[in-house]
């Protein structure tokens, strides 16, 4: 599950992300970062664009097009 | 998306990087260097521009225009009061901007028909035009021959050609004759003119020496374009100034200029070249100095000739700037940010060989992805950049891409997409339009239905229905 996964993850207030499973690290911006900690707490996608668009003043479709994408690229990183 | 009230975040989309991946070994890092701003262009607001215009949207700025033509005339003028300055109308001919070149005291110079109209349109006198060029149509040399323009010869056929519609037009056709050579550059633009080290340039310049309908007055070099070596410019000079002794020596006559033509930079980064347009672009200084102390050397016991230049990309690139608009973005199957723009290669006909600056309209931080930039075009070629780093960009974002005035609003391509419009900001501020945007009307000015193929609405609606039947 994407939850038990990111919980794996070692993260730091600087965006620094360490995936011990892969031995790879990587880096976040703000955005990113708050993201990850909302579906590291087991927000559901549409929980995590909703306090995105919140938080930021922005469209509910940016917001949640962004959350896809942002879980597309933790894919891609092999991250998810 | 206008910010609800209890936000004053700036909303950045998110981004997550590899470090040490193929991406960041390729790219570097996270940056901490942040893409450089531009929120206004001659003093106006990007932002004001893009509303009032639309995007995309080149602008051009008079005072550089004007401040770049005067430091180089200057330069020269300095080492060598006796230049006269040629604006080259391909790299830019908006009547606006050869308007400023005709005003700052150029004279044109124009390599076809097309552009020998437009100058004279404009209301320069032919005495004041060069007409270059490897083809000049019959009706545009015996125009040309008429009005006392000064025509630079690219082949013995057009010496032919010339003299026999001066002799029908019973009048003297003015005359000089372009040389090419060997100046230690490759590739060595040998296909203009003729050559210098074979003999040719010197076989030529006899026949119009001996010629009774052509006035024969200088000699004409233009050795290539951006131009990186001084040196280039030495050989060109000593050798012109060696073949200008040699014909004056052998035939008698008396020749008045040599025309040393462009190809100084700007400040542009010609793909290629690693160091910065700040490194590796002499200063406009050292050409004058390569060239007119050459012709001081050369012609030191005799009256200087009138040495001729006819500059284009130095004088134009920087003034010019192309703004742009993120439409769509997305991401590419190797995890790779990429951006589709409202303009594309079909408007910067230069980015083939030369990269230019991408500015952003405000600030987006430092953190920096690797990305590419689509254009508009339904074309797989339609690349501008393919790794620049980027902070994440959202839709509707503007980018900012300079030098971009030369050959590219003349060599832009009419496909696919309408050529957007051309704005000048002036001296005073105001921004005048200087080429309306195209519409379908200005497109398809030139095309002819033929008639039983000019189907209406109706018609169509009517088909459908017979078919369908
Ligand atoms: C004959 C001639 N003169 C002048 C120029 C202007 O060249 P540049 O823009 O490199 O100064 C050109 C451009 O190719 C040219 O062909």
């Amino acid at each position: 599950m994407l939850q038990n996964r990111l919980q794996q993850l070692a993260t730091n207030d600087d965006g620094f992300c360490f995936d011990p499973r892969t031995g790879e690290t990587y880096q976040l911006n703000e955005t990113a970062q708050v993201l990850l900690m909302e579906l590291k707490r087991g927000r559901s996608e549409s929980e995590a664009a909703t306090l995105l668009a919140a938080d930021f003043g922005i469209s509910i479709h940016e917001a949640e097009a962004d959350t896809q994408e942002f879980i597309q690229l933790l894919k891609m990183n092999g991250i998810a | 998306m206008s910010p609800s009230k209890k936000s004053v975040k700036k909303y950045t989309k998110p981004s997550i990087l590899k470090l040490g991946g193929p991406l960041y070994a390729k790219h570097g890092a996270a940056s901490k260097n942040s893409v450089p701003v531009r929120t206004e262009i001659g003093r106006v607001p990007v932002a004001q521009l893009a509303a009032e215009f639309g995007s995309p949207l080149f602008v051009f700025v008079e005072d550089t225009i004007r401040a770049n033509f005067r430091s180089y005339a200057n330069v020269f003028k300095r080492l060598y009061p006796k230049t006269v300055f040629g604006w080259s109308y391909k790299t830019n001919y908006l009547k606006a901007v050869c308007a400023i070149f005709h005003e700052e005291g150029a004279i044109a110079e124009v390599v076809s028909d097309f552009e020998y109209e437009k100058a004279r349109a404009l209301g320069l006198p032919g005495d004041q035009i060069i007409f270059n060029g490897p083809y000049k149509p019959k009706n545009a040399l015996q125009r040309a021959i008429k009005e006392k323009a000064l025509i630079h010869i690219d082949s013995i056929d057009e010496i032919f050609e010339i003299e026999n519609i001066a002799n029908s037009l019973d009048l003297e056709a003015r005359v000089g004759l372009r040389v090419n050579m060997n100046t230690g550059v490759y590739p060595q633009w040998s296909r203009f003119g003729l050559n210098f080290e074979t003999g040719q340039a010197l076989a030529a310049a006899k026949q119009l020496a001996r010629s009774k309908a052509i006035k024969f007055e200088g000699l004409h070099c233009h050795i290539g374009t951006f131009m990186l070596s001084v040196e280039a410019y030495t050989i060109a000079a000593e050798k012109i100034a060696s073949l200008f002794l040699e014909i004056e020596r052998e035939t008698g006559i008396t020749l008045n200029y040599i025309d040393m033509g462009g190809g100084f930079p700007s400040k542009n980064h010609l793909k290629g070249v690693y160091q910065a347009p700040e490194v590796a672009v002499p200063s406009i200084s050292e050409y004058a100095s390569a060239i007119t102390d050459t012709l001081k050397a050369t012609f030191s016991d005799r009256e200087l000739p009138t040495l001729i230049l006819e500059a284009g990309r130095h004088l134009i690139d920087e003034a010019g700037f192309l703004i742009t608009s993120v439409v769509s973005r997305k991401l590419l199957p190797d995890a790779r940010r990429a951006y589709v723009l409202d303009a594309g290669v079909n408007l910067l006909y230069t980015s083939t060989w030369y990269r230019p600056t991408f500015e952003l309209d405000g600030d987006e931080g430092s953190f920096l992805e690797p990305a590419v930039l689509f254009g508009p075009l339904c074309m797989n070629i339609d690349v501008v950049d393919s790794h620049l780093m980027l902070p994440p960009l959202r839709v509707g974002k503007r980018l900012i891409l300079s030098p971009v005035g030369a050959y590219n609003v003349t060599q832009w391509m009419q496909f696919i997409q309408y050529s957007p419009a051309v704005v000048l900001v002036r001296k005073t501020g105001v921004v005048d339009v200087i080429r309306e945007r195209e519409n379908l009307a200005a497109v398809e000015g030139l095309e002819r239905l033929p008639a039983d193929l000019n189907q209406t609405e109706k018609s169509f609606q009517a088909q459908k229905i017979r078919k369908a039947s």
